[in-house]
């Protein structure tokens, strides 16, 4: 969605909402920021469809940029893999200015992905894409048995956890020994 | 495909389980110990629990309601089916019912029993039960039970002293003759089908809203007494509704002044209009119909 496209509809005169009062002001012309993940390939994005992100709208608020400080200045989230970040823009370019509805059918449907893109929408706080991808995650085990929850969540057993444990106990006793040792050298 | 579900923040596995029914989560709760740790995210803590004798334990406070039963078919183990609109049940290996009862007040972190009933059944069931909810100080809003076998009806009363009854105790159970209880603690109702046990001196220190004692052993002079106390400004400010039959009521001595039958002088009404010194009012009958008895309706003074 471009910035055009937003203005012009925002402006037109056949939108039967537009309340007269709002159709006589003066438009005030869209802001836009960039971001870009691991990738590092930029993506335009309006601040209307950013203020779905808690983090970003926090961060944008009061910068007050022009178009060529934003351009100059995209915010880096380098630990977004780019494609779940364009999953994301997208979303929330999808949403601007509008609530989300209870069951969302616009989210990604790439299960692969969904574990990054919980995490990531986790990360940039946007609430309602955050509720609709655990919704994801949970259907995923619906009416399913302990066995076969064990399979997709990826539950290890508990002799795993144990063995998980004890060696992250013997990795730890190892570390500690090490830095005794550095310390004790360090003394010498 | 598979998504490391133990690798999310603390915060991200609530938002999950948040999404999920009380049978996923039991059922994730089996993979291991460590998920089992984690089920409680879920905000599950606001769940209450209540059961139908061994026929089912239930999630409610939530709807639909969840129901566990039990199975020997092991084809037929975590097999769910919509019973209604309001109601849903997975059935689950069989074992001890005093054990799921446990795992299921632990795994969600269920601190309130909506109804805990018990029937004849094996008491120690029930007194296995009840002991776990009084070690894991549980509120159980009603106690409902009746015709347990033996002794375990008397085990249980001696039990309802140290559980955390808020609502309703009824008890159905035709306790003998030689059977002595003292309540210590009451709820807001009781219901007593043989109260022959429930002494003067046990009903004058109730605090009930409803009280409902049959096959009761109370005369007309120990009624009076408790009616005498009724009148005074501070005496049961929470009673509403009383009802006692008693073979020992007669139409000897006075109940108030008044000698049984105590009846409306009008007809439509239900009986003789007493007050208390605070002004509130009560109308009193006293019947010898099928057996004796005494009821007390007291105006609420929230519906005045």
């Amino acid at each position: 969605m471009s910035s055009t496209e937003q203005g012009t509809s925002s402006a037109a005169p056949a939108e039967p909402t537009t309340a007269p009062e709002s159709a006589a002001a003066p438009e005030v012309p869209e802001s836009f920021y960039y971001v870009h993940g691991k990738d590092k390939v930029v993506h335009k994005v309006s601040a209307g469809a950013l203020q779905h992100s808690a983090l970003i709208h926090g961060m944008i608020s009061n910068l007050g940029y022009t178009e060529e400080q934003a351009k100059a200045n995209p915010f880096p989230f380098e630990n977004i893999d780019g494609d779940i970040l364009q999953m994301v823009v997208d979303w929330c370019n999808q949403h601007k200015g509008k609530p989300t509805p209870p069951e969302d059918t616009n989210l990604p449907k790439q299960k692969e992905k969904l574990f990054d893109l919980v995490l990531a929408v986790n990360y940039l706080e946007i609430k309602e894409l955050l509720t609709y991808c655990c919704k994801q995650v949970a259907m995923m085990v619906k009416g399913k048995s302990p066995e076969e929850i064990r399979e997709i969540w990826m539950i290890p057993t508990d002799a795993e956890d144990e063995a998980a444990e004890k060696e992250a106990k013997k990795r730890a006793g190892k570390e500690a020994a090490g830095e005794t040792a550095a310390a004790a050298g360090d003394a010498k | 495909m598979p998504i490391a579900l133990l690798n999310f923040p603390t915060d991200l596995l609530g938002d999950v389980f948040k999404q999920c029914n009380p049978f996923d989560l039991y059922c994730f709760s089996k993979c291991s110990k460590r998920a089992r740790s984690c089920v409680k995210l879920g905000n599950t803590k606001s769940w209450k629990i209540k059961n139908h004798s061994m026929l089912y334990i239930a999630v409610c406070g939530i709807n639909p309601n969840y129901k566990f039963e039990q199975t020997t078919d092991p084809k037929d183990y975590f097999m769910r089916k919509s019973l209604s609109d309001s109601e849903e049940v997975m059935f689950i290996e069989t074992g001890e019912i005093s054990e799921l009862f446990a795992y299921l007040l632990d795994t969600f972190g269920i601190r309130k029993v909506e109804t805990l009933m018990f029937c004849a059944y094996d008491s120690d069931d029930f007194v296995t039960i009840s002991r776990a909810m009084i070690d894991r100080n549980v509120e159980i809003e009603e106690l409902l039970f009746s015709h347990v076998d033996g002794e375990g009806a008397e085990d249980l009363m001696s039990l309802t002293n140290q559980m955390n009854i808020t609502n309703k105790l009824l008890c159905w159970h035709p306790f003998p003759l030689h059977f002595q209880h003292q309540m210590t603690q009451f709820p807001k109702d009781i219901e007593f089908r043989t109260s022959h046990w429930l002494t003067i001196d046990q009903l004058l220190n109730c605090t009930c809203v409803r009280i409902e004692l049959y096959k009761s052993m109370l005369s007309n002079q120990e009624l009076d007494q408790f009616l005498r106390k009724w009148k005074t400004a501070d005496g049961f400010p929470n009673l509403q509704y009383l009802e006692i039959e008693s073979e020992k009521i007669d139409d000897k001595s006075p109940i108030l002044d008044m000698i049984p039958p105590i009846r409306a002088r009008l007809p439509g009404v239900d009986g003789v209009r007493i007050m208390k010194e605070d002004g509130r009012e009560g109308l009193l009958s006293v019947d010898f119909g099928n057996s004796p008895t005494l009821k007390l309706v007291i105006s609420d003074p929230s519906n005045e």
